[in-house]
C-alpha cells in the first residue's frame, strides 16, 4: 500500500460531505462533553477550595485562641469549646478535612467521581458520621450520568467508525465505480485496505486530537510526567478501541454483502457490545451481589444512634468495653467515668462498635460487586475500554477505594492521637497540635496502573488482532473482494 | 498537429496500421477458444463456447447479439473479471490469466454507464482513476487537456459529476483511456441510451482513437452504429460467434438482414 494510494483515498474521503457533517457533529459532541467534564472538575475544585478555606479559618482561629491562652490573656472559653482539651480539639476545632482531588484527567472521564464523597472530615467521632454528613447529589442527575468524553468515545466513536466504513467495499459495487476501479492495474484488495486505513487513521487521529485538546482545555496538570503517562495510556486505549472497531468493520466488509446488510450487521455488533452486554453485566452484578442503597445505610445508622440516645446511659459499660479493647489505657488515672472527656471517648467508641458492622457489611458488599464488575469487563471491549479509561483518568472506583482506605487509616491514627492525650490528662499546647497526624491522600503511582489498564487493553487488542487476521485471510482467499 | 490530435495519436503503438486491414495489423486483443460455464440447478450453463476473436490495432470489432448472447462475458474475460473455464484471453500478446495487472495497464474499459464518484468533479474523478491506473499524479492541466480531447466542455471540468449526462460520463471514460494511453478499448454497449447526437459524437471519438492505433472491442445492439464505427462485426448467439464480417463488405441493409437471419431460432 503506497502513500500515493493513501493520499488518493484521503482526497476521496475528504470530498464526502455527509461524512464531513458526521465528523463535525462528533466534534461538537466531544467539545460539549469536554465542557461538561471541565465544569464538574471546576465545581469539585471550588468545593475543595471552600473546604480548605473553612479549615484554614478554623485553624487560624484555633491558633489565635491557643496563643492567647498560653500568654495568659483573658479569653472566655467554655469547657465544651476549650481547644486545650484533647476531646474538644479532636472532635471539632482541630479537625481536618481529607480530600480526594479530582482525577488528573477527570475532565475526560467523570467516572465515579460524581457518585462518591471526595471530602471527609477526620475527627474522633464515629467514622460513619462523616459519611452521613456527605453531600447528596441530585439522584436523577446521578442516574442519567454525565455526558463526558469517555462516553462519547465509548458509545459514539464506534458509530462514527462504522458510518465511515460499513460500505467501504459494497458502496463501490453498488454505485457502479467498482468496474472502473477493477479495470485499473491495481490490486483491489490493496485499494480496499487503503480505504480502511485512511478512514481509520483519520478517525483515530481525530479522537486522539480531541483527547489531547480536552486534557489541555480541561486544566489537566500536563507538566507532571505522571499525568503525561496517564494521557499516554488514554491515547493507547483510544487507539486500540478504534482498531477494534475497524477490525470489526473490515471483517464484515470482507464477507462481501450489501451495504444494507453490512450496516445492520455492524449496528447489531455495536448494540450487543456497547449496550446489551454492559447492561446485562450491570444487571447480573446487581442481582448476584446486591448492595443496599447508601441511603439505607444512613437510615440504619441513624436508627442505631437514636436507640443509643434513647437508652439509659450506661457509662460504666461503655468505658469497660473501651478499656477491654484498649488495655493500654487501663492503668491511666483518667480511666474514670466521672471525667467527661473519657466518657465522650467511651461513648464515641460504643457508637462506633454499634455502627461499624453496618458500615463494614455495606462496604464489603460494595467492594465485592465492584470486583465482580471488574472481572466481567472482559466480556465486552466496551466494558474493558471503559474500565481502562477511568483508570487512566483517575476517576475509577479503585481510586476512590484507595481514598477510603487512606481515610480509615487516618481516622484511626487521629483517634489514637487524641485518645492517648485524653487518657494521659494532657492539656494541649500549640506544639502538640502541630504534631497531629494530618490526613493526606497520596496519588497512586502510574506504574501501578500498568497491570489493570494493560489487561483491559489486551482484552480489546486480542479480539481486534484475531478479527484483523481473519479478515486478511478472507480477503486473500477471495479473488475479487469487491465482487 | 493540435494538442487534441497529439493526445489521440499518443495511444498508437509504433506499428502504424491501416484501419482498412489491408496491412496485417498488430494484434491487440485475442480470444482463443474462450469457454465459460457456470454451474446451475440443471447442470451447467454455457455463457461462452469456443469463442475465438482477434482485434488488430486500428480495428473496431463490434459484437452484436441479443441479451445473454455472451458479449459482456467475453469482455469480462479480457478484463479478468471472469476466469474462463477453458481457453484464454490475450491483450497485446499477454495472457490475462497470467498477468492480470500487466494487461490492465494497456486496457481501457467503458461500461454502458461510466459510474464516477458523485462528490468529485469531472477533473477530480479523472485525477483519481488516472492516478490509480498510472500510479502517479498527473498535472491538472494535462487532465484538462485529456477532457478537451474527449470533447467534454471546459465548463464541466470542475462541476460535480452528479450533474453530468450519460454522454458526459462516457467522455470522462474516454479521457481516462487517453490518459492511460490504452492500446485496447473494451466497450460494453456504450451508446445505449445516448441521444443520436451524443451517440454520433461518441462514435467519432472512437474512430479517432482507432485511427490513433487502438484496438476496440465493442458490445452493442446498435446495428447502425456498428456499421458506422466498426471495421468488423461479429454476431453472437448462445455464447457462440456465428459470423464475422468486415463492415466495409456490408451495407446497412445487409448487416440488418444478416443479423436478423442469425437471430431466428
Amino acid at each position: 500500500m503506497s502513500t500515493s494510494m493513501l493520499r488518493r483515498e484521503w482526497r476521496l474521503l475528504r470530498a464526502d460531505k455527509l461524512l464531513g457533517a458526521l465528523t463535525l457533529l462528533f466534534c461538537a459532541l466531544a467539545l460539549y462533553a469536554t465542557f461538561n467534564g471541565r465544569s464538574l472538575r471546576t465545581q469539585q475544585k471550588a468545593t475543595i477550595t471552600s473546604v480548605r478555606g473553612e479549615e484554614s479559618l478554623r485553624l487560624d482561629s484555633l491558633n489565635r485562641v491557643m496563643t492567647q491562652l498560653e500568654r495568659g490573656d483573658s479569653v472566655q472559653v467554655s469547657p465544651g469549646s476549650d481547644p486545650r482539651s484533647p476531646a474538644v480539639a479532636g472532635r471539632s476545632v482541630a479537625a481536618r478535612w481529607m480530600v480526594l482531588p479530582p482525577g488528573p484527567l477527570s475532565t475526560l472521564a467523570v467516572g465515579q467521581s460524581d457518585l462518591y464523597p471526595y471530602f471527609v472530615k477526620v475527627t474522633t467521632t464515629s467514622r460513619l458520621s462523616a459519611i452521613m454528613n456527605e453531600e447528596i447529589d441530585n439522584p436523577v442527575a446521578l442516574l442519567a450520568g454525565r455526558l463526558d468524553l469517555a462516553f462519547v468515545l465509548l458509545v459514539l466513536f464506534p458509530l462514527l467508525v462504522l458510518a465511515l466504513t460499513y460500505n467501504v467495499t459494497s458502496r463501490e459495487r453498488e454505485q457502479g465505480t467498482l468496474s472502473l476501479i477493477a479495470s485499473q492495474p491495481a490490486d483491489v484488495r490493496r485499494i480496499m485496505l487503503a480505504k480502511i486505513v485512511v478512514r481509520a487513521g483519520a478517525v483515530v487521529a481525530l479522537a486522539l486530537v480531541i483527547s489531547v485538546f480536552a486534557a489541555v482545555a480541561g486544566d489537566a496538570p500536563l507538566a507532571s510526567p505522571a499525568v503525561l503517562a496517564r494521557l499516554a495510556w488514554w491515547c493507547t486505549i483510544v487507539l486500540v478501541y478504534g482498531a477494534f472497531w475497524f477490525a470489526v468493520a473490515l471483517a464484515v466488509n470482507a464477507l462481501g454483502k450489501s451495504s444494507a446488510t453490512n450496516a445492520v450487521a455492524l449496528l447489531g455488533v455495536w448494540f450487543a457490545l456497547v449496550i446489551v452486554i454492559p447492561a446485562l453485566v450491570s444487571n447480573a452484578v446487581m442481582l448476584i451481589y446486591p448492595v443496599p442503597p447508601r441511603l439505607a445505610l444512613i437510615t440504619a445508622a441513624r436508627a442505631v444512634q437514636d436507640s443509643m440516645t434513647a437508652a439509659t446511659p450506661r457509662r460504666g459499660d461503655a468505658l469497660a468495653d473501651f478499656l477491654a479493647e484498649h488495655p493500654r489505657y487501663r492503668g491511666s488515672s483518667k480511666a474514670d467515668t466521672t471525667d467527661p472527656q473519657v466518657a465522650g471517648v467511651a461513648n464515641a467508641n460504643a457508637q462506633e462498635q454499634q455502627l461499624r458492622p453496618l458500615y463494614d457489611a455495606f462496604d464489603a458488599k460494595l467492594r465485592t460487586r465492584q470486583d465482580a464488575a471488574e472481572r466481567f469487563r472482559f466480556l465486552s471491549p466496551a466494558l474493558a475500554t471503559q474500565s481502562a479509561l477511568l483508570d487512566a483518568a483517575g476517576t475509577s472506583s479503585r481510586r476512590w477505594r484507595r481514598f477510603e482506605d487512606t481515610w480509615i487509616t487516618a481516622h484511626d491514627a487521629w483517634r489514637t492521637f487524641f485518645n492517648d492525650r485524653v487518657f494521659a490528662g494532657t492539656t494541649l499546647t500549640r506544639a502538640d497540635l502541630s504534631t497531629v497526624p494530618v490526613p493526606q491522600f497520596v496519588e497512586e503511582s502510574t506504574s501501578s496502573l500498568s497491570l489493570p489498564v494493560g489487561l483491559s487493553v489486551l482484552a480489546v487488542l486480542v479480539p481486534a488482532l484475531l478479527l484483523g487476521l481473519w479478515s486478511a485471510a478472507a480477503l486473500r482467499s477471495a479473488r475479487n473482494p469487491f465482487s | 498537429m493540435t494538442t487534441t490530435q497529439s493526445i489521440m495519436t499518443a495511444t498508437s503503438p509504433s506499428e502504424t496500421v491501416s484501419r482498412s486491414g489491408t496491412v496485417a495489423p498488430f494484434t491487440v486483443l485475442e480470444a482463443r477458444t474462450l469457454t465459460k460455464q457456470y454451474p446451475s440447478a440443471n447442470g451447467t450453463v454455457t455463457a461462452l463456447s469456443n469463442v475465438s476473436l482477434t482485434v488488430g490495432a486500428g480495428d473496431v470489432l463490434c459484437l452484436l447479439g441479443a441479451n445473454g448472447a455472451g458479449k459482456t462475458t467475453a469482455i469480462n474475460c479480457f478484463l479478468g473479471f471472469i476466469t474462463p473455464s477453458s481457453g484464454s484471453a490475450w491483450v497485446n500478446g499477454v495472457d490475462v490469466a497470467l498477468e492480470p495487472i500487466e494487461t490492465k495497464r494497456r486496457l481501457a474499459y467503458i461500461p454502458e454507464t461510466v459510474m464516477l464518484y458523485k462528490n468529485l468533479s469531472g477533473v477530480e474523478n479523472l485525477a483519481y482513476f488516472a492516478e490509480l491506473a498510472l500510479g502517479r499524479r498527473i498535472a491538472k492541466e494535462e487532465l484538462r487537456a485529456y477532457l478537451r480531447a474527449a470533447n467534454l466542455p471546459a465548463e464541466a471540468d470542475d462541476r460535480y459529476v452528479s450533474g453530468y449526462s450519460k454522454g458526459m460520463r462516457q467522455k470522462v471514460g474516454i479521457a481516462l483511456a487517453l490518459a492511460k494511453k490504452a492500446t485496447a478499448l473494451l466497450l460494453d454497449e456504450p451508446t445505449s441510451g445516448l441521444d443520436p447526437k451524443a451517440s454520433n459524437e461518441f462514435s467519432l471519438l472512437l474512430n479517432e482513437l482507432a485511427s490513433g492505433g487502438a484496438g476496440v472491442l465493442m458490445a452493442t445492439h446498435d446495428l447502425f452504429r456498428a456499421k458506422e464505427s466498426g471495421t468488423h462485426v461479429a454476431i453472437m448467439k448462445h455464447g457462440q460467434v456465428l459470423a464475422q464480417h468486415r463492415t466495409a463488405d456490408l451495407s446497412h441493409a445487409d448487416l440488418e438482414q444478416l443479423y436478423l437471419e442469425h437471430m431466428r431460432d
